[in-house]
């Protein structure tokens, strides 16, 4: 045990100090590699990260669920990255990630700072997206870890053209952080709403239709119920797109057919 | 309002073919002068017309409550949870891409036989349980929704309501007068809103929305053609008294069938087939049929 003790702690003890400088070495070296794959024509492109359902590895594809979303705008040698990870089952705020072609910041609502002296450069999720690939990957690709694999991530590009001043801008754009200009293949979940449930919806109790003018008894409580009951969970949503093989889960390999629902394929 | 309108055209042709030729010269000059002006009017009108009566995204959901209440008023709301659940699963997929900021999107089954869905404003969308009965499988669900996402996108319910505020209050007094948080304007607004639903958007608007929803379910994964087999049962049921009053909001099945034909053959080859989930689609509605309702 005293032999165990005596090995044991200086080990411990060199990781705990050893850790941190090694690590911002390893992330310094990724974003460095970023930075060189950076392609030369502006392009985004997303990814949906699956992660394993509980541990730190997963034996295969079906031990992973959804883990979070990145978008990624690119025109090189800058690059804006945004990483919305799954927190408490809902997707949380996006951690945005900006390198202007020296150097990468952390871009915040109130400013930006240098990303390898902030808090989520240690985030395990961060450093794994940063570690790219950065340049052209496969639409599905699988990040292995010791024991099994650490996440399958697939990847669409984004079509339409974004505005280079605003993406890699150091300060967050006002009404949100997306920037894309477009209205295809971005898969988040519903907005929140404006206004929330208040005094009740109020009705008409006439209404002119295209056979006649109708009474009606307008049922708030109906809306009132809609607007509490009916949201529907980002897991769960993403489960039920997998499940039939919905973009973006249609890049994977179609050995993870919906094992409940195998009619449910194209 | 026609007859009172028709009256006083008579009554000014007679005027001016009994007039003196000097003196029917002045009144037609008049008569074009003014005409001239209304048409500048609505030109004006037409151009700054959401200036004139703007509504927020916060007052659309506003409104939008008030004629989601009408609806599920009007024909019943099916609380079934599980068949609930799985159409906001459906519609959730089709409406979750770049989704309009603030905009939350509920979906709900309205009980009535009668074939047919509607959009309130602010994202509260229903399609009924006749429709849900012409369908056979996940991907026609999820183009009927999308039809109606569609409509919510591009805020046709609104703009009707801005457009028939401005037409009723004129250019100048519509900026003055409208108060649009006021208890009046919004009842007035909800009105507005569900008579536009229930007698009908204009041609464009439908088949806007149409394309929309062909685009959408290739966006998402969904075969592009199940708007198509959802019009084509359409087709089929015309005349039926089910499907009347969509018959008669919306433009013909045919119509539409050739235009969302139009639209699926111009889709990128990869997006042109893609999920049915026809037994998914049966699985929840046998499900719903098993358990009784409350």
């Amino acid at each position: 045990m005293k032999r165990l003790s005596s090995f044991l702690f200086p080990a411990v003890l060199s990781v705990l100090l050893a850790s941190p400088a090694a690590a911002q070495e390893e992330l310094s070296a990724a974003l460095e590699g970023r930075r060189g794959a950076i392609p030369d024509d502006p392009r985004a492109f997303q990814e949906t990260w699956l992660v394993p359902s509980e541990g730190k590895a997963a034996a295969g594809p079906e031990q992973t669920e959804f883990g979070g979303r990145v978008r990624v705008y690119q025109e090189r040698p800058r690059e804006r990255i945004e990483i919305f990870e799954v927190e408490g089952g809902e997707l949380g705020d996006p951690v945005v990630i900006v390198g202007d072609g020296t150097r990468y910041w952390l871009v915040t609502p109130v400013g930006a700072s240098p990303l390898l002296e902030t808090e989520p450069a240690a985030d395990p999720f961060v450093r794994r997206v940063l570690a790219g690939p950065a340049g052209d990957a496969e639409p599905h690709r699988i990040v292995p870890a010791e024991g099994g694999i650490a996440a399958v991530v697939l990847r669409h590009s984004l079509a339409g053209e974004f505005d280079a001043d605003e993406a890699f801008a150091l300060e967050l754009p006002r009404g949100g952080s997306g920037v894309l200009e477009t209205t295809v293949s971005s898969f988040s979940a519903a907005g929140d709403p404006e206004v929330v449930a208040s005094a009740g919806a109020r009705g008409v109790d006439r209404v002119r239709t295209a056979s006649g003018t109708i009474a009606v008894t307008p049922d708030p409580g109906a809306v009132a119920w809609m607007e509490e009951e009916l949201a529907v969970p980002t897991l769960e949503l993403e489960r039920f797109r997998r499940e039939a093989r919905l973009a973006p889960y249609d890049v994977l390999p179609s050995v993870e057919q919906a094992p409940s629902d195998p009619e449910a394929g194209r | 309002m026609i007859g009172r309108g028709v009256r006083a055209l008579v009554t000014a042709l007679l005027v001016l073919l009994l007039a003196a030729p000097a003196a029917r010269a002045q009144i037609f000059g008049e008569i074009q002068e003014k005409v001239q002006d209304a048409a500048e009017k609505v030109q004006q009108a037409r151009k700054y017309g959401a200036a004139v009566v703007p509504i927020s995204t916060g007052q659309e959901i506003e409104i939008g409550r008030g004629i989601a209440a009408t609806l599920a008023g009007a024909y019943g709301v099916d609380r079934d949870p599980e068949l609930t659940r799985y159409v906001n699963l459906v519609g959730s997929v089709v409406a979750s891409v770049d989704p309009r900021p603030g905009i939350a999107y509920r979906f709900a089954v309205l009980d009535t036989d009668a074939v047919n869905a509607f959009a309130a404003p602010g994202g509260y969308v229903f399609v009924t349980r006749g429709a849900l009965a012409a369908m056979e499988d996940e991907a026609t669900l999820a183009a009927v929704l999308a039809h109606e996402v569609g409509h919510v996108d591009a805020r046709d319910v609104v703009e009707e309501i801005q457009s028939r505020a401005r037409t009723a209050l004129g250019i100048e007094e519509a900026a003055e007068a409208v108060d649009v948080t006021g208890e009046e304007y919004l009842t007035k607004a909800v009105e507005t809103g569900a008579t536009a639903l229930f007698m009908g958007l204009s041609r464009e608007d439908e088949l806007e929305a149409d394309r929309f929803a062909v685009e959408r379910l290739a966006a998402v994964g969904y075969d592009p053609d199940g708007l198509l087999r959802f019009l084509e049962a359409l087709e089929e049921r015309s005349g039926d008294e089910d499907v009347s009053l969509l018959e008669k909001t919306h433009p013909d099945a045919s119509d539409r069938i050739d235009e969302a034909e139009e639209v699926v053959e111009d889709l990128p080859d990869e997006r042109r087939e893609g999920v049915v989930a026809e037994a998914r689609f049966r699985r929840a509605l046998e499900e719903d049929t098993a358990t009784p309702g409350f």
